[in-house]
């Protein structure tokens, strides 16, 4: 079982990670929501790994972030985050990595959810709908509002080289 | 923006995001460490668990938060068991007074055990738990690590905060949705009744100062579902769902 799983991981893990820092839009965060998930999966992995796993941990961090996300306590927090938005010329020039992953953060994690799945890894309104556990018609509603909010959020970042005035053709 | 051009764009934006050095090797530690704990209780500490434990069989057993023995009706699943293979978050045994709340949801055993509150929130009157789902005829697995409780109120709650600060203790619940159904594990001290609303209809739950089980139907517990305890002297409040409190299988 061991080498199987460490086989997985080493794999499967930088993908897996790279949806959790766009989910989270943090890479400290990515990295503890995916240890986390793996570390419950790991005992069973004999089950897990005939469960397409990979589409099994994805949603397990999703829910794992939605749920966190939309209690009380994490709206207070929410509440006291900075804009990282507005002041994006405070450190000079800004990675435009950086910039996306902020403006990925400024989304409510079930609509970031969402646009990664439908834009990031293709999935279709169905899929995206099947794996959060929604109707097609929230997926539909929610990438459509994702990606106007991630485009009013890019606005000002002129060091992206990618038009984002254009309209979306999705 | 067009599809493409998103795809572009997030693909840029984790193009250079690796795994960590040892990130499996501490994966695979931290998950063996889980699974010691755990089969050591499950070995010899067995038969101290089943032998602490056995006092929540009684009517009048330890009870959670709200402290004391019981005296009333402790709801519908307030007699049950924690099952064996159970351990502390610090590796120790179950004993009656960690048990916040047990129930039964389905094939399934839900546990809350009592565990040390991070400093800020004890120092707020808050307490915090763990939650563990035992399966029947299964391996129990930790489902939550940590949860915290007894700590905030919704704005506006007049009578929540008003409990809050006088120490009382407020109560917690937790979601559980398992093959298709939904359970709702709620929990408040003695003397007060829980009531579960799911989209404006109540469902009564009763006293639960060891947990009480309530199966509800809804789409989006954060959402749809309420719960709400009722004091002796007819005042209610909102036990609010705590980070992490709705757990998704």
């Amino acid at each position: 079982m061991n080498d199987d799983f460490e086989t997985f991981v080493s794999t499967r893990g930088p993908r897996l990670l790279r949806f959790a820092v766009l989910i989270t839009g943090q890479r400290a965060d990515a990295e503890d929501l995916l240890q986390e998930v793996l570390m419950q999966a790991y005992p069973r992995w004999r089950v897990v790994r005939e469960r397409q796993p990979e589409a099994y941990l994805r949603r397990a961090m999703t829910n794992r972030l939605i749920s966190r996300w939309r209690s009380p306590w994490s709206r207070r927090r929410v509440a006291g985050l900075p804009d990282h938005l507005t002041q994006p010329d405070e450190v000079g020039r800004v990675d435009d990595r950086e910039l996306l992953l902020d403006a990925l953060r400024q989304l409510p994690p079930r609509m970031r959810a969402v646009v990664v799945l439908r834009y990031w890894l293709g999935c279709s309104e169905a899929e995206t709908a099947a794996e959060l556990g929604c109707s097609a018609g929230s997926v539909k509603s929610q990438a459509s509002r994702g990606l106007h909010r991630l485009r009013a959020g890019l606005e000002g970042a002129a060091a992206l080289p990618i038009d984002v005035t254009k309209e979306n053709h999705a | 923006m067009r599809d493409h051009e998103v795809t572009e764009m997030l693909d840029r934006a984790v193009a250079t995001v690796e795994l960590p050095a040892g990130f499996t090797a501490r994966v695979v530690a931290g998950s063996r460490t889980r699974r010691r704990r755990r089969l050591l209780l499950s070995g010899g500490a067995l038969v101290v668990v089943v032998a602490l434990a056995s006092p929540l069989v009684t009517p009048d057993g330890p009870a959670g938060p709200g402290g004391g023995a019981g005296s009333g009706d402790a709801g519908p699943s307030a007699e049950l068991e924690v099952p064996a293979g159970i351990v502390g978050s610090d590796g120790g045994p179950v004993t009656p007074d960690r048990v916040v709340a047990v129930g039964r949801a389905g094939a399934e055993t839900l546990v809350v055990l009592r565990r040390t509150a991070r400093a800020q929130e004890l120092s707020g009157g808050g307490q915090a738990a763990e939650v563990w789902i035992a399966p029947e005829g299964g391996d129990p697995r930790r489902a939550l690590d940590y949860l915290s409780y007894d700590l905030a109120c919704l704005e506006g709650d007049q009578v929540c905060a008003e409990i809050r600060s006088a120490g009382g203790g407020l109560g917690l619940a937790i979601a559980h949705r398992s093959g298709g159904r939904l359970f709702v594990l709620a929990q408040a001290p003695e003397g007060r009744t829980v009531e579960v609303v799911v989209n404006g209809v109540p469902q009564p739950v009763g006293a639960a100062p060891r947990g009480a089980v309530a199966e509800v139907v809804a789409d989006e517990p954060y959402d749809d579902v309420q719960v709400w305890a009722t004091m002796a002297d007819g005042r209610r409040y909102r036990i609010v769902w705590a980070p992490g409190a709705v757990l998704i299988d």
